[in-house]
């Protein structure tokens, strides 16, 4: 198991599963960076899904999209939905992005980017650290429920960050790794 | 780069299986999602049915996890089958399968409740992701239904009075013979394909019918 920090380019990037974070429709406004990106290239596809209620955004809901049209390059499209806001809650970070690793353990993906979109909030500084070591927990938690069923195969996982944090992230990713047993 | 191992960790699958109804009129169908389903140890058909009015009774005898379902059937349609079971169990996991790629069905059949949309066409390749992702209690569909449904989920819906102008337009029914056989003014019907002509884009009743059953609007 690889993971890596890095800027995910949304369109470029031929992960076979992309997890995008989607905030609810009502504030949707507010969001910015890679969802939009995407949402951009897709012709206003999930803006729309999730107007129309397809997909609401509600905190936990998740929507799988697969075959992507071009240009987009991943082979599947994993929404999920970030509630009302996540701006001050780590512990949040964690449980979606455990949900995201179990999906893609799930459909044995060999490399996967994930976008909650918590790079993109004005998150506070002291909320830095807890928020990436709530997702290196929830991702590491999700890894060691299958592994109590089966093998894990290979996987490269990337966490996007664009905040300009990238390093003080990745430092607390990597302390959480280091731990685990 | 942040690399650990995980080899060496394996348990052994534990869990029980997805127990599987399968609802489809075609006995090939079943089949073939049948054998494909066996080759995985993490789920099971338990069930199978032909028709909506038996998926109904067998979901009820049966309680699976999961309900593959087919939308066009003889004695009742998917959608029927889908609300009812629905009805009397909100929280039942259902998977379309179906050849339709048009927007009008998929809509309908996910705000029946339906949580995947499948095309038969590219079964093979998303089935037991779509089952294993459903069962989780996540939303599954094909990105090209997607994009079908985002381009027209915000319209505003036909009515039903307008639906059955439009079948009946499409099987050739001039507005006279459509006013009487819904027992409306000629001035009525007119007015309904005008709301028709707008709600589709369409220049006139050809391009209208061509539209609707095209998005699956219309049954023909």
């Amino acid at each position: 198991m690889t993971f890596l920090v890095a800027e995910i380019d949304v369109v470029r990037t031929a992960d076979d599963l992309l997890i995008v974070g989607m905030l609810e429709k009502d504030v949707a406004a507010g969001h910015r960076g890679g969802a939009d990106a995407l949402d951009h290239v897709l012709h206003g596809t999930l803006s729309r899904l999730r107007e129309g209620g397809i997909f609401t955004g509600g905190f936990g809901e998740t929507l799988m999209l697969t075959r992507p049209p071009e240009p987009i390059r991943a082979g599947t499209l994993m929404l999920i939905g970030m509630g009302t806001s996540l701006a001050a809650q780590p512990a949040a970070f964690g449980t979606l992005t455990g949900l995201a690793m179990q999906a893609a353990l799930r459909i044995g993906a060999a490399a996967a980017g994930c976008l909650l979109g918590w790079s993109e909030l004005d998150l506070p500084a002291a909320l830095v650290e807890p928020s990436a070591t709530a997702m290196m927990r929830g991702a590491l938690a999700a890894i060691d429920a299958q592994l109590g069923l089966e093998s894990v195969a290979p996987m490269t996982w990337t966490f996007d960050i664009r905040n300009g944090d990238g390093a003080r992230t990745a430092t607390a990713l990597a302390a959480v790794l280091a731990g685990w047993t | 780069m942040l690399t650990r191992t995980s080899s060496g960790r394996a348990g052994v699958r534990g869990t029980a299986p997805i127990r599987i109804l399968l609802v489809d009129d075609h006995v090939l169908l079943r089949e073939g999602v049948r054998a494909v389903v066996s080759t995985q140890s993490d789920m099971e058909i338990v069930g199978e049915a032909s028709g909506g009015g038996e998926a109904i009774a067998e979901y009820a005898r049966l309680q699976p996890d999961l309900v593959l379902m087919d939308l066009q059937m003889a004695d009742m349609s998917g959608l029927d089958a889908i609300a009812a079971i629905r009805a009397t169990s909100p929280h039942a996991r259902i998977i379309v399968l179906t050849t339709y790629a048009g927007d009008g069905r998929a809509i309908k059949a996910l705000r029946a409740g339906a949580m995947g949309y499948l095309l038969k066409a590219s079964l093979r390749n998303q089935l037991l992701e779509a089952i294993r992702s459903v069962h989780h209690g996540g939303k599954h569909l094909d990105a090209s239904v997607a994009t079908a449904i985002a381009l027209h989920v915000l319209d505003e819906d036909l009515t039903e009075r307008e639906v059955s102008v439009l079948t009946l337009a499409a099987w050739g029914n001039s507005n006279k013979q459509i006013a009487a056989r819904l027992e409306l003014s000629e001035e009525t019907v007119k007015g309904h394909m005008k709301a028709l002509f707008a709600k589709l884009g369409a220049n006139d009743r050809t391009h209208a019918v061509t539209i609707a059953a095209k998005r699956g609007l219309i049954e023909l």
